[in-house]
């Protein structure tokens, strides 16, 4: 099953170059935004239906686990098709202008590290770097702001959170 | 006689300074929520639902009805002030809202937007406990495949109305559907698309995805294209002369109108307030006798776009409290929050937790009361407030959002789905595919699935042909679906036409 993920996941990767390049050769460049995201669903709606007729039924049941998800997948890819087509033929209007994505991309970095730090530094430390780094992030460089906006998170989610509510916070792996 | 009975014991289990403070803060915190541009009711409700954790079933989610009653309400504190709508249902409201601001009648904009929305609210709360009751009583009768045909309804409906993106909306309809099917099967206990990853073998936790479709997704949309360093807000003058009784009392049929229908659109799941407010309007406009006046200030404008918003709130929860199935974004994260708590919302709510029903009634009237008084006295806060820089309010939203995926498991792994479906929100709703009913894919899938099993082991497919509620339903249903279809192929057509006319 592994080995014929990788490779059905394989074609669909080069499948969806093809497409693209498809598209911005045929001079669909401000739709390829859309292109991608429809054949991606398509995507994955085949996924879910090659690997729905993988799933183990039992003879001594009546219900079959596949017939939910196939129906779901089915019509997804109906509907993702039907979108391709209105795509292809300019019928949506152009992909949005892009905007700060590189501000985007940082930020789910950012987040992405604090979500790794909170399991070996602790929720409060991994919090309190990523709120500084997003603040200087998007633009705001007063260290009072800086410095009170994260020590003051700490002690709310610790007085909420931690006493109020006995939620226990993740303490992370260096301090145990 | 028996529902003002069951509503006196609602009553009763509010007094006393515990639920009291509760609904105060939730009030507080919706029109906040509401009043900032950048948070919707539904994230509003969404990044507050950890809070909800260490209450009981009943106060949790009265404290998340003021919320979500009084977010609607925030959203017309900015549209009538800065011209910045907080919520998008209060888009309308700034039609007419600034304008009167722009005139020197800051106050006559906020006092009626204030009126309307309790006024609405009111009206909106008296039809919930006329409908809820009879139908959650007749859902009680329904048998699996009407459910099924009841949910498949709710879902065609939400995608249908989403006008212009029709099939993106059946698109994120579905998608939500498809990865409800990640995790277990109900039925047969197969583990299904999990990878053997143990934490999906409950299949994705709905809070934390509901978290990150709502909230991470507009931060992420806000960071790429919000400007920062936005020039100077122009505040209008709050000082100026707030209406009098008599001009209320002037605007009291377009409340009213208003209020009814913003109730009934509200009930039709994915319509919600917006739609409401732009249809109400709309109907003012027409059975104005001076609708060129509209858009330049005309009070009445403002009445319709605010209590038709205000009613849809209640509008919402007649579906989801009598059928299980949410009439909203921010309905559908209240199911999360009585998932949360055990509790299935439906017409069982009615019988087996009747007082949580009934408190959850009149907390909707005294939340009412506490948001007249707080939106009276505190405006000139909550503009204060509403204004702070998005610079630093969006870094404290992402840690709310992984607080509040974490406290539901206390796994990381949630905080991991609830980022993975934030960014998920992003990309689609970049490319015009809605969120919402991702959301709402995501809380019906189950109850679809296993109705639709039971029905087939009961009697086959052909049970929902032969049960008339469940064939109407059906019916409607292939309608839903088949109607934006034809007039798609009808648009495009007369595109056609149209195009060879003309050379």
């Amino acid at each position: 099953m592994t080995k014929d993920l990788y490779f059905f996941l394989t074609v669909c990767v080069v499948l969806l170059f093809i497409v693209m390049l498809a598209s911005i050769r045929s001079g669909r460049k401000e739709r390829v935004g859309q292109v991608v995201v429809a054949f991606v669903l398509l995507e994955v709606a085949a996924l879910f239906i090659w690997m729905a007729y993988g799933l183990e039924i039992s003879p001594l049941m009546d219900s079959n686990p596949a017939t939910v998800p196939v129906g779901w997948a089915g019509a997804l890819a109906v509907f993702a098709v039907y979108q391709l087509i209105r795509v292809w033929r300019g019928e949506t209007p152009p992909d949005p202008k892009t905007g700060r994505i590189g501000k985007v991309l940082l930020t789910v970095v950012i987040v992405a590290a604090c979500i790794v730090g909170i399991e070996y530094a602790g929720f409060y430390i991994a919090t309190s770097g990523m709120i500084i780094l997003m603040l200087l992030l998007l633009g705001e460089y007063r260290v009072k702001v800086l410095v009170l906006s994260p020590l003051g998170w700490s002690l709310f989610a610790w007085l909420c959170f931690e006493k109020l509510l006995r939620l226990g916070l993740p303490v992370g792996k260096f301090w145990m | 006689m028996e529902v003002f009975s069951h509503l006196y014991d609602g009553l009763a289990a509010l007094a006393g300074a515990r639920p009291f403070i509760i609904m105060v803060v939730g009030v507080i915190v919706g029109i906040l929520g509401g009043a900032m541009p950048g948070i919707s009711p539904s994230m509003a409700v969404a990044l507050l639902l950890p809070f909800t954790f260490g209450m009981t079933p009943t106060m949790g989610i009265v404290m998340l009805c003021a919320i979500y009653l009084a977010a609607n309400y925030g959203g017309s504190i900015t549209a009538v002030i800065i011209n910045t709508p907080g919520t998008p249902s209060a888009v309308v409201t700034a039609f007419d809202g600034y304008p009167l601001a722009q005139q020197g009648k800051a106050g006559w904009g906020l006092g009626i937007s204030l009126i309307a929305s309790v006024a609405g609210g009111f009206i909106g709360i008296a039809i919930l406990i006329l409908f809820a009751i009879p139908l959650a009583g007749l859902a009680l009768k329904f048998w699996p495949a009407e459910y099924f045909a009841l949910a498949l309804m709710g879902l065609t409906t939400v995608a249908s109305l989403g006008g212009g993106k029709w099939v993106e909306s059946f698109v994120a309809v579905l998608l939500g559907l498809l990865l409800n099917t990640i995790g277990m099967d109900h039925m047969t206990g197969t583990s299904r698309f999990t990878f053997d990853i143990i934490r999906l073998y409950d299949g994705f936790s709905f809070v934390p995805a509901l978290i990150g479709l709502f909230a991470i997704s507009e931060v992420l949309d806000n960071v790429e294209s919000f400007n920062f360093n936005m020039a100077k807000i122009e505040v209008a003058d709050l000082k100026s002369v707030w209406p009098t009784v008599k001009d209320y009392m002037k605007l009291k049929w377009t409340i009213a109108r208003a209020g009814i229908l913003g109730t009934v659109i509200g009930i039709f799941p994915g319509a919600g307030g917006t739609i409401a407010s732009f249809i109400a309007y709309d109907v003012e406009k027409r059975l104005s006798k001076e609708p060129e006046t509209f858009g330049r200030g005309n009070p009445h404008g403002v009445a319709a776009a605010e209590s038709a918003n205000s009613s849809s709130v209640s509008g919402a929860l007649v579906p989801l409290l009598a059928l299980g199935i949410p009439g909203s974004a921010s309905a559908a994260v209240l199911v999360g929050a009585l998932m949360i708590h055990e509790l299935r919302p439906g017409p069982e709510l009615f019988t087996r937790h009747p007082l949580l029903v009934y408190t959850l009634f009149s907390s909707l009237l005294v939340s009412n009361v506490i948001l007249l008084a707080l939106g009276a006295f505190g405006s000139r806060l909550w503009i204060k407030v509403s204004l702070i820089p998005k610079r630093i309010l969006y870094p404290f939203i992402f840690v709310f959002s992984m607080i509040g995926s974490y406290a539901v498991r206390s796994s990381l792994f949630d905080i991991g789905v609830c980022f993975g479906f934030g960014v998920l929100g992003w990309i689609l709703n970049r490319y015009r595919y809605p969120v919402s009913p991702i959301v709402l894919g995501l809380v019906l899938g189950a109850m679809l699935e296993t109705n639709l099993q039971m029905t087939l082991m009961m009697g086959g497919p052909s049970l929902f042909l032969t049960r008339p509620i469940s064939a109407l339903l059906l019916l409607l249903s292939v309608v839903l679906i088949a109607w934006p279809f034809i007039a798609d192929m009808k648009a495009r057509k007369k595109r056609q036409v149209q195009k060879s006319k003309g050379k």
